[in-house]
């Protein structure tokens, strides 16, 4: 458990200092000036960037002021570097987009990461650690409980857990998404394993006479956009409209697309579920995450409870078929970007304020160090009284 | 430049009285636009010109026997399509654009059964609404496929959507102006009617957009319309 921690903080560090130490040096020498880096940047941001119709940083501000500090600073320069880095952290500091990040990588320096929202997070009076919740919530699941893992394409570990409570209610956590590509695996794997028994107690949610379900996706960072169709699919049987999406269609800042309905196909279930599902978010649900729990919330007799989320609604475009979102400059900036806008069924959008949970109850670390999960705790409260 | 406009315009308001004649026509037909925009940035995109219907009441008052002032009231459609190419072919984004246009030609005409006329102008318009309409890739369809070699990827779905767009006053710049040209063959059915048809070039020199952000690229639109039509004449004294 303590070794457990000591790697939260040490990931905390690198998510919320915002710097990412690595062990490549850029020896290279550039002949590019700061004056033109950060032209690149600013009209990068100006085309690529999607929240300038709801973000209140005044970009033109940005472009007069930075501008000529820009110019006067020298790219080979180390102490130029850092002030650089200092400029572009006030320059982001209150932008919306909770995905946002700049990776700069300057010759003869340690790369380093600036990460707005998680300065943001860390700074807040609701900032907690995070908090990896299935090492106890296996306690309160019923014998013969299914956990495992997978490594994905891009090597990223993914843990899914699944078992009833009380033999009455049925459980699912995953420590990230990437669901669809352990499904169709070939060969078997611990999430595919644990897929299989959710998807089979779902199909026997009638005749078992479950009294609900949760989904629990706290400390979920998000993943592959494909599980938001695939595991939500699962759970409906018509159509789910949840909200809608833009994208930027020009170069222009406030060249929009028209929002497009974001909707959700069923996948092979043929009827409805008729009973609760309550979904456990927290400050650490992002990205991905966060579309899971606003999906699920716009289903009937769905509640969601813990924390609001982190607030990184837009998605990420991992194709390279929208013409905004992240984008390069050079080998000296790698800006990390939501490539769409979601507004909710509600008209809101929840980018870079989280979407709020029906039923607030904060992290306790006293109680969860005592082996309690109050938020999960609630959950059950909640079915068991309906 | 200027003392050779002022005496053109001389010359021919001088003889006015002598050939005063009213005509009044309508035409219908098509234009094509080409809406200028800098898309040098963008990957796997092109900009196609859109074809709009184009309609109009046409008045001219004839000031001599080779020319005469034409002045239209013009309703018509500035469209065009943002499209995508490469393997993202399929997905587009049309533009619908309805424009009130009043342009003011001189007509200079030569010829008597088939009279043809060079028409150099001027025009002003009001971008009345706007539509778009099209097919893109839906970020929240993906579904995870798996290629022949093993290798996972996602597929997206287009997802069509056709809607009004909002020309909000801080963003749009609704008053377009600039200058036109036109060829016109005309011919006569008999004294006081005739047949013609007209190609004409609207060449704007105004930014559709307001001037709201830094180093903005302007946007304009081309438009050539192709119509035929049919003027009746009235003789004044």
């Amino acid at each position: 458990m303590r070794k457990a921690h000591i790697n939260i903080l040490l990931m905390l560090m690198f998510l919320l200092t915002g710097c990412v130490k690595d062990s490549s040096i850029n020896t290279q020498k550039t002949t590019v000036t700061f004056n033109d880096t950060f032209e690149a940047y600013w009209n990068g941001m100006n085309k690529n960037y999607l929240f300038w119709d709801l973000d209140k940083t005044n970009w033109d501000l940005i472009y007069q002021n930075y501008k000529p500090k820009f110019q006067k600073l020298d790219i080979n320069n180390i102490t130029d570097q850092q002030t650089s880095i200092k400029y572009f952290k006030e320059i982001t500091a209150q932008l919306i987009d909770c995905h946002y990040s700049i990776a700069i990588s300057y010759p003869h320096q340690l790369p380093i990461s600036i990460y707005p929202s998680a300065t943001r997070y860390v700074n807040s009076t609701n900032y907690h650690l995070p908090y990896i919740y299935y090492n106890i919530d296996s306690s309160y699941l019923d014998v013969g409980f299914v956990k495992g893992n997978y490594i994905t394409s891009d090597q990223q570990n993914i843990f899914a857990m699944t078992g009833t409570i009380k033999h009455q209610i049925l459980y699912f956590t995953c420590s990230q998404f990437g669901l669809q590509e352990a499904f169709t695996a070939n060969s078997s794997n611990g999430v595919k394993l644990a897929l299989q028994r959710f998807f089979a107690n779902v199909d026997e949610i009638k005749q078992a006479n479950y009294k609900g379900v949760i989904i629990d996706v706290r400390n979920n960072p998000g993943g592959n956009n494909s599980d938001l169709n695939f595991f939500v699919g699962k759970l409906i049987n018509t159509s789910l409209f949840f909200g809608y999406t833009k994208y930027k269609s020009a170069s222009g800042r406030f060249n929009y697309t028209p929002w497009i309905k974001a909707t959700i196909s069923p996948s092979t279930t043929n009827y409805t579920i008729q009973i609760p599902i309550i979904v456990l978010a927290d400050n650490y649900s992002k990205s991905l995450s966060e579309l899971v729990t606003m999906a699920i919330r716009a289903l009937p007799k769905s509640f969601v409870i813990g924390e609001p989320t982190w607030g990184a609604t837009g998605s990420l475009d991992g194709y390279g078929i929208y013409n905004d979102g992240s984008f390069t400059i050079g080998t000296t900036l790698n800006i990390y970007e939501a490539s769409n806008q979601f507004k909710y069924i509600d008209g809101k959008s929840y980018e870079g304020i989280g979407f709020p949970p029906d039923q607030y109850i904060p992290y306790n670390e006293q109680e969860l160090a005592s082996g309690r999960d109050e938020q999960l705790e609630a959950a059950i409260t909640k079915i068991s009284s309906q | 430049m200027l003392k050779k406009t002022f005496f053109f315009i001389f010359f021919i308001s001088s003889s006015i009285h002598v050939y005063s004649q009213i005509s009044v026509g309508f035409d219908v037909g098509e234009g094509i636009n080409d809406y200028h925009m800098n898309l040098s940035n963008d990957q796997s995109v092109k900009n196609e010109p859109g074809i709009g219907y184009s309609m109009g009441l046409n008045t001219s008052y004839q000031l001599n026997s080779w020319s005469e002032i034409v002045f239209l009231i013009s309703l018509l459609q500035k469209n065009y399509e943002i499209a995508r190419t490469d393997s993202l072919s399929g997905a587009y984004q049309k533009y619908n654009n309805k424009y009130l246009q009043v342009p003011l030609f001189i007509d200079l005409k030569t010829g008597k059964k088939l009279r043809l006329s060079f028409e150099p102008g001027i025009f002003m318009s009001y971008w009345i609404s706007s539509r778009t309409y099209g097919e893109i890739p839906n970020i929240l369809s993906a579904n995870t496929g798996k290629d022949a070699n093993g290798n996972y990827y996602d597929q997206l779905t287009l997802t069509s959507f056709n809607q009004s767009v909002s020309l909000n006053a801080e963003h749009v710049n609704r008053f377009e102006y600039g200058w036109a040209l036109g060829i016109q063959a005309e011919k006569g059915i008999n004294a006081l009617c005739g047949i013609y048809g007209s190609i004409r070039y609207y060449y704007s020199l105004s930014d559709t957009q307001e001037k709201y952000v830094l180093n903005q690229s302007p946007e304009y639109n081309r438009t050539m319309t192709l119509t035929i039509g049919i003027r009746f004449k009235t003789k004044i004294k």
